[in-house]
């Protein structure tokens, strides 16, 4: 049986910071992703979902700060926890870094033992995240975030994401699979049985179309034939 | 005369195997920032010493963020007198270390 291990994105311009950022990670049983820019950190992070991301500010072309601010805009709030390692330590900095909602500013020259002791913490406090709903209230949560369609058939199709969805819940996904068949508007929803893990925190969701019509099903086989 | 004194730095042996090829990069480092002095290039001097304060001190080289602090601000001041004292400072630093894996506690 495979354990699934919690994953890292680092984001640094330098190679051997890099380095040694990974391998204390990797001493932690941590999966580890790098980049070495922000659009590559926005192409990790999209295909990864990490658990965790480390970023310095001080990069070009563009500052991490530009990473910060594009993390935030998927769902309003920080999606997973982000640590600040950077050599700025001026207030003006770390507040403008804390604003846009990071967990933890390290600065630089790294206190190995200190970054280990906070690595722990989020990745911990990563892991056990819930909400809890007092009695009465309607218990739902309305979350955007990136995932990835793997396989479709003629009445649905399987979507890898970060978070595992309820049974039978209602589901919006924006696609071009979706684009293609003309169902952007579609109602969706989360299969009957609970998704299995895929791999690095990421769940295996099945989507069904519901109520599917001839003329949908007609479409699907044709773009899946397309495929091969 | 140099008394050839080793000045011996101990590294954990989680990260003892990226020490030798980290220290390469600083022994380039030398050469990249003679080549600046010469040249008044303080961009080049800054970018270097910036690296130094934020990387050295995680390879267990304190010593070397300190020399970077140094050329950070005095590139940032356009000091070259003080750039070539730390400079010699950094070779000499160098030159005299030796790594060996840190004792258990």
């Amino acid at each position: 049986m495979s354990v699934v291990r919690k994953e890292v994105l680092i984001v640094d311009d330098d190679p051997e910071l890099r380095a040694i950022l990974r391998r204390i990670l990797e001493n932690l049983g941590i999966n580890v992703c790098e980049a070495d820019g922000v659009q590559a950190a926005i192409e990790k992070y999209n295909e990864r979902s990490p658990h965790l991301v480390i970023t310095d500010l001080e990069m070009k072309p563009e500052s991490g700060y530009v990473l910060l601010v594009h993390l935030k805009s998927i769902s309003g709030v920080m999606p997973v926890p982000v640590i600040v390692l950077s050599a700025k330590d001026d207030q003006k900095s770390i507040q403008q870094a804390m604003n846009l909602g990071i967990s933890e500013f390290v600065t630089k020259p790294l206190n190995a033992a200190k970054f280990i002791q906070k690595i722990r913490k989020n990745i911990r406090g990563e892991e056990i995240a819930r909400h809890t709903f007092p009695a009465g209230s309607p218990c739902s949560v309305n979350v955007s975030l990136p995932g990835r369609i793997v396989a479709a058939s003629e009445i649905g199709f399987r979507l890898v994401t970060s978070i595992r969805l309820e049974c039978q819940s209602m589901v919006t996904v924006k696609s071009p699979f979706l684009d293609q068949l003309s169902i952007q508007d579609y109602p969706l929803k989360s299969g009957p049985v609970l998704a299995k893990a895929f791999e690095h925190g990421q769940y295996n969701n099945e989507i069904r179309l519901a109520g599917v019509t001839r003329e949908i099903s007609n479409r699907t086989r044709k773009l899946m034939m397309t495929w091969k | 005369m140099s008394q050839n004194k080793k000045r011996i730095i101990e590294v954990s042996e989680d990260i003892l195997d990226l020490v030798p090829a980290y220290l390469e990069g600083r022994a380039k480092d030398i050469i990249t920032l003679t080549s600046a002095i010469q040249s008044n290039d303080f961009a080049t001097i800054g970018g270097i010493g910036h690296k130094l304060k934020g990387v050295a001190a995680s390879y267990g080289f304190p010593d070397l963020s300190t020399i970077g602090i140094a050329l950070e601000m005095a590139a940032e001041n356009r000091k070259m007198d003080i750039i070539s004292i730390q400079v010699k400072l950094m070779k000499a630093y160098l030159e005299e270390i030796e790594v060996v894996p840190e004792k258990a506690a």
